[in-house]
């Protein structure tokens, strides 16, 4: 049960935080807010896509390069050239 | 505070959004649209309360909607809750940056802003010392006082703070006089 003072208190807040409210006569402007929402969720879905074809190609390159014995040989050599420095 | 109908797959959708145009990606798109309508307005001024720059509210207030837009979590009948906790911790985190800004920025500023009338300036003062002490207070209680301001009951508080429903109203009590302690402290009984 809330006492006489809490709810003085209660009020007091509440009026203060009143006064920080924007007036009511602004109003935000709807239409140009979902224009931005549409580009940022375009935006965003295109570098998902972006990431996903690059992941893709580099793994696609990656494999194919491991497919064939002569890089193989050539990524031996260079392990073994490194090898001696260390 | 406007009560949504749970049924919808969002959750926020009223009959007043029916007459959205489907976007051409899709009826989930609608959907964030409709929802994007429905609380755009109220968001932002909830923003707004807290931030003094109104365009900084309206950019905030889209970041937040792509934040929900990409947690798919957050869709379904807390999504106003999941909404506006999002956009007083923001609003929150951007006062205490504007907080930081060096006296340099503030002094340009008074110099930049025409006179206004007495009025209106103690106006912006009041609303100035209001940010001033949410910015000193710890973030829960400032979102517990700026989500009660919002119209939250204290079950809605809960939920949206993730708090036991039984120990709301000892930490809104709490919180109010820590508020109002801080600001007496700062600036007089007035």
């Amino acid at each position: 049960m809330e006492n006489d003072s809490e709810v003085k208190v209660d009020r007091w807040v509440e009026d203060r935080l009143a006064c920080a409210a924007p007036p009511a006569v602004w109003e935000p402007d709807t239409v140009t807010g979902l224009q931005r929402f549409r580009k940022g969720r375009q935006s965003r879905g295109a570098r998902n896509r972006k990431l996903a074809w690059t992941g893709a190609a580099v793994t696609i390159l990656g494999a194919g390069a491991l497919m064939f014995p002569a890089t193989r040989v050539v990524a031996q050599r260079c392990v073994d050239g490194c090898q001696p420095r260390f | 505070m406007s009560q949504n109908g749970g049924g919808e797959r969002l959750g926020l959708v009223n009959a007043s959004n029916e007459v959205l145009v489907a976007q051409p990606s899709g009826e989930a798109a609608a959907d964030l649209e409709a929802v994007f309508q429905d609380q755009y307005r109220n968001l932002t001024r909830a923003i707004a309360t807290v931030i003094r720059d109104p365009a900084c509210a309206e950019e905030l207030a889209v970041e937040v909607f792509l934040k929900w837009s990409r947690s798919r979590a957050a869709h379904g009948p807390h999504a106003r809750s999941w909404l506006y906790r999002t956009a007083i911790r923001m609003a929150l985190d951007e006062l205490r940056r504007q907080g930081r800004r060096s006296r340099y920025d503030r002094l340009l500023d008074t110099i930049r802003h025409a006179p206004e009338p007495d009025t209106m300036l103690a106006a912006k003062e009041d609303a100035e010392k209001v940010r001033a002490v949410l910015s000193r207070m710890t973030p829960r209680q400032a979102e517990l006082l700026l989500l009660r301001h919002e119209g939250f009951d204290y079950q809605e508080l809960a939920a949206a703070l993730r708090l036991n429903p039984a120990s709301v109203g000892t930490l809104l009590s709490r919180a109010q006089q820590t508020f109002r302690k801080e600001h007496i402290k700062a600036y007089g009984e007035r």
